[in-house]
């Protein structure tokens, strides 16, 4: 009997520790988050991609972060930065206030040797949207040491960055994860194994990583219980899931288990009209590039057949349909492209908008293509022409190729396209070969708007056209270095960069991509944006009751 | 002097696997470095400088030929590199964290597909040209030309969307996380055995031993099982070997479509994202699985059929 009764306590008490602990467990908020892909670094100083961005993006904290309107507000920093007459010194004062997870306070040298480490070769960043920070190419190539990096600390919260131009959107580039701190003592006794699982990994943000080792496709962040703002963290738990198949994806957020999820342009119109449906407008613009010098055995380079012809070129620009190609083709997933300058990266002094104050510089006039097209086939002295696009591989490039492919054809009676799909890495050597007729490129600079015409300024590495041009050398170097916070005379070089490349027709801007997300409707407090390495700020977020 | 045979006959086939083994290594490792494109996701916003800094850091700048002996050194000596792919983490890590799941569900999945097969084989034979037949044969014939995405996506759709019996996918509900993929991936070895086992066990049944069986008045299945299925196998090791192989290195598909964390999709994208050390390893690892598996089979036949002898073993 005494053993009965012993077993019946036993397993009531064991049912009771059930309940309880699944009391416990609904208690718990719990945020479910899709990502696309396995996690390629943690490491704040090596992030270079969004799969990345994301993964840090919770853990770091950064001197500043972006609200809704994208505009820097302070986070570790306890201001705005001062920032010196010539715009080359830029003052940051940390909280004194932050702790890492453990407890340790973090220190203005921790920014500094964060800072220290995106440009070191020994670290071997990928990251390419850096500030310009003084003496940054040259430790990078390992011709100064690190230590020569224009980032010192005055005192324990005081950091100072010595930048090489002055650099009007500096607050911005800071909000980026990759300037948060570090603590350089935990980090170097890792080693090389420094972020390479959670454990080797100290931070200070809001939430800690939790049950990574490198290679899973499920982890989760931990609210970090000695944030500094902790009080207005809401989740104990954001659990992130890599799910790569789309179908699957949708099922797992229509069946509840994941609150958001990214939806493919094929799978947009689905959802159009839905209040979970989030649409965001992203700075990401899609180009089909040209060669128009070519690059030959011998170093040198000879205009390319066809496209060194600037008519050719222009017939080709205001030959598409901008608009059919993102509502038809990719079903609302892209806005058109206005010029090569997005629409939507920043304001003219006198705050209006990219597409208003520079006016949509690419349009579609069948007439005049195909006016332009005849004339550059005449001076060629051909009927015809045959061009290969080359593009990725990716479901996205194909139903864009075949598109341009379809249309052109159409448009421009005489035109041949032949298609080529390859893996990316194939397409980029092809176009880093600068020997190459057209390809589907695309382009995500910096919140400084001139990384947009810089890409085809005459000694960048990434000006596929080989375009050589001092006319538009004078003007980025102006932005880059005579500028400075004159905003007027910036918006005005700007806007002759613009201009410039689009009278010369040296680039097709295309599309600026939309991003489609899925999101429980019940979230709220978290914000999107446009540009940079993560989409959402999930770190206020929380769940309306 | 039998022993004495067998273990000249090992020792000069782990000799030629490690040759082979040698020669897929360098072929790859040369064919890998000829394809275009660099090693380093951010390929197109890196500056030349950051390049040749990234080239110096991995070794990359180095002459092929000294990479490839100092490739070969560090494999010796168990270094498999880094994956350019996941942060700097080792290859062996990856591999590691892995292979466990692609093994568990090709080993489900050649077992139970396997099984169901042979079974339905028999079935089939046994039944030669009646309804049953048919419906073996045709179900063979389904199996073997629907592709395992669109049986995933079926399964997935029946059994997790619709029936909410189990999950959609993730790894994280232990063994009924495995029971979709497990299915997905089982379909083309059952097709692959009942389509084996049923044309050569018709063959069988017809020959006069078995006439023998039946005129000793033996039962249909017990002469089915017992004496038509141990002839019958022996082709169905042939395929099942490399089958096993192929199922254990996962699915690139099916395990995206389950959200699996296994191996499966490393092989493609590490080709497709030139991770040089990663298709190294991928491809040393999957060859190596093979060669072994091939040897085994060889030495299988040697036990299930006592008309196979080896050159030298009696």
């Amino acid at each position: 009997m005494k053993r009965i009764l012993a077993l019946v306590l036993a397993a009531s008490l064991l049912l009771s520790l059930v309940v309880v602990s699944a009391g416990a467990e609904e208690d718990k908020k719990v945020l479910h988050w899709f990502i696309g892909g396995e996690v390629t670094t943690v490491d704040t100083g090596k992030v270079y991609d969004t799969i990345s961005g994301e993964a840090v993006f919770l853990i770091a904290d950064p001197l500043y972060r972006l609200d809704e309107n994208a505009d820097p507000v302070p986070n570790l920093a306890v201001a705005l930065p001062e920032i010196s007459e010539d715009g080359l010194t830029v003052t940051v004062t940390i909280r004194d206030d932050a702790k890492y997870v453990d407890g340790t306070p973090v220190k203005a040298q921790d920014i500094v040797y964060a800072t220290q480490r995106i440009f070191d070769p020994a670290v071997g960043s990928q990251n390419s949207s850096v500030a310009d920070i003084k003496n940054g190419a040259a430790v990078r190539a390992g011709e100064v040491a690190v230590e020569e990096l224009g980032v010192k600390a005055l005192s324990d919260t005081v950091v100072e960055f010595t930048l090489s131009g002055a650099d009007p959107y500096i607050t911005k580039k800071l909000a980026d994860t990759s300037y948060s701190p570090i603590p350089q003592a935990f980090a170097e006794a890792q080693g090389e194994g420094y972020a390479l699982s959670a454990d080797a990994l100290l931070s200070a943000g809001p939430f800690v990583l939790s049950g990574w080792t490198g290679t899973e496709i499920s982890w989760s962040y931990v609210k970090n219980p000695n944030y500094w703002d902790a009080e207005n963290v809401y989740f104990d738990e954001i659990i992130y899931q890599v799910v790569k198949d789309q179908n699957t994806a949708l099922n797992l957020y229509e069946a509840g288990q994941i609150d958001g999820v990214n939806v493919d342009s094929d799978f947009i119109p689905l959802y159009e009209g839905q209040e979970d449906l989030v649409k965001i407008n992203t700075l990401r613009m899609t180009n089909l590039e040209f060669n128009i010098n070519s690059l030959q055995g011998d170093g040198s380079y000879t205009p390319h057949p066809v496209l060194s012809n600037e008519n050719i070129r222009k017939a080709l620009v205001y030959g598409i349909d901008r608009e059919e190609l993102c509502s038809a083709v990719l079903n609302g997933a892209a806005a058109p492209a206005v010029g090569v300058i997005p629409n939507g990266i920043a304001a003219s002094p006198d705050g209006e908008s990219v597409k208003d104050s520079f006016g949509t510089l690419v349009y579609t006039d069948l007439e005049a293509a195909q006016e332009y097209f005849k004339k550059g086939l005449e001076e060629l002295g051909v009927d015809s022409v045959e061009l290969r696009l080359v593009t990725s591989d990716t479901d996205e490039s194909i139903k864009i190729g075949t598109y341009l492919q379809s249309a052109y054809q159409t448009n421009l009676p005489g035109l041949t396209i032949n298609l080529a799909n390859v893996p990316s890495s194939v397409r980029f050597a092809e176009m880093m070969g600068y020997n190459f007729d057209l390809a589907l490129g695309g382009w995500t600079g910096d919140y400084d708007p001139t990384s947009y015409p810089n890409q085809f300024e005459t000694s960048y590495e990434h000006n596929h056209a080989k375009w050589f041009s001092d006319e538009l050398t004078a003007i980025i170097n102006a932005l880059k270095n005579e500028d400075g916070t004159d905003f007027a005379a910036r918006w005005e070089h700007l806007r002759q960069a613009n201009q410039y490349l689009v009278d010369n027709a040296i680039t097709i801007p295309l599309e600026q991509a939309v991003k489609g997300y899925l999101v429980n409707t019940k979230l709220q407090n978290y914000i999107t944006h446009q540009l940079g390495y993560s989409v959402f700020d999930l770190s206020r977020a929380y769940f309306a009751e | 002097m039998k022993a004495k045979r067998w273990v000249k006959y090992i020792c000069t086939r782990l000799f030629y696997m490690a040759l082979t083994l040698f020669i897929i290594t360098s072929a790859t490792f040369f064919l890998m470095n000829a394809l275009p494109g660099t090693p380093y996701n951010n390929q197109d916003r890196l500056t030349q400088a950051q390049l040749d800094m990234l080239n110096k850091k991995y070794g990359f700048d180095r002459p092929l030929f000294e990479r490839y002996i100092n490739y070969l050194g560090n494999v010796l000596h168990g270094d498999f590199g880094v994956s350019l792919q996941f942060s700097d983490q080792p290859v062996a890590t990856l591999l590691s964290q892995r292979m466990g799941p692609s093994l568990q569900l090709g080993l489900q999945a050649v077992l139970f597909g396997s099984l169901v097969g042979v079974f339905l084989g028999v079935i089939a034979a046994m039944h030669q040209n009646r309804a049953l037949d048919v419906f073996c044969s045709l179900f063979a014939i389904t199996g073997r030309s629907v592709p395992n995405f669109v049986v995933a996506v079926l399964l997935q759709y029946i059994f997790a969307v619709t029936l909410k019996v189990l999950p959609i996918g993730l790894w994280d509900d232990g063994f009924r996380s495995t029971i979709l993929p497990t299915l997905a991936l089982s379909i083309s070895p059952m097709a692959e055995s009942c389509r084996f086992i049923r044309t050569e066990m018709v063959e069988v049944l017809s020959s006069d031993y078995i006439e023998l069986a039946r005129a000793k008045g033996m039962s249909e299945i017990r002469i089915a099982f017992t004496h038509g299925l141990r002839n019958g196998l022996i082709p169905l090791i042939t395929v099942l070997g490399p089958m096993t192989v192929s199922l254990m290195t996962g699915s690139l598909v099916v395990e995206n479509i389950f959200a699996v964390p296994g191996i499966g999709e490393q092989f493609t994208k590490s080709i497709l994202s030139n991770d040089y050390y990663t298709i190294m390893a991928v491809t040393i690892l999957f060859s190596a699985l093979l060669v072994v598996v091939i040897f085994l089979t060889d030495i299988l036949y040697q036990i299930i059929d006592p008309r196979v002898r080896i050159e030298g073993v009696q």
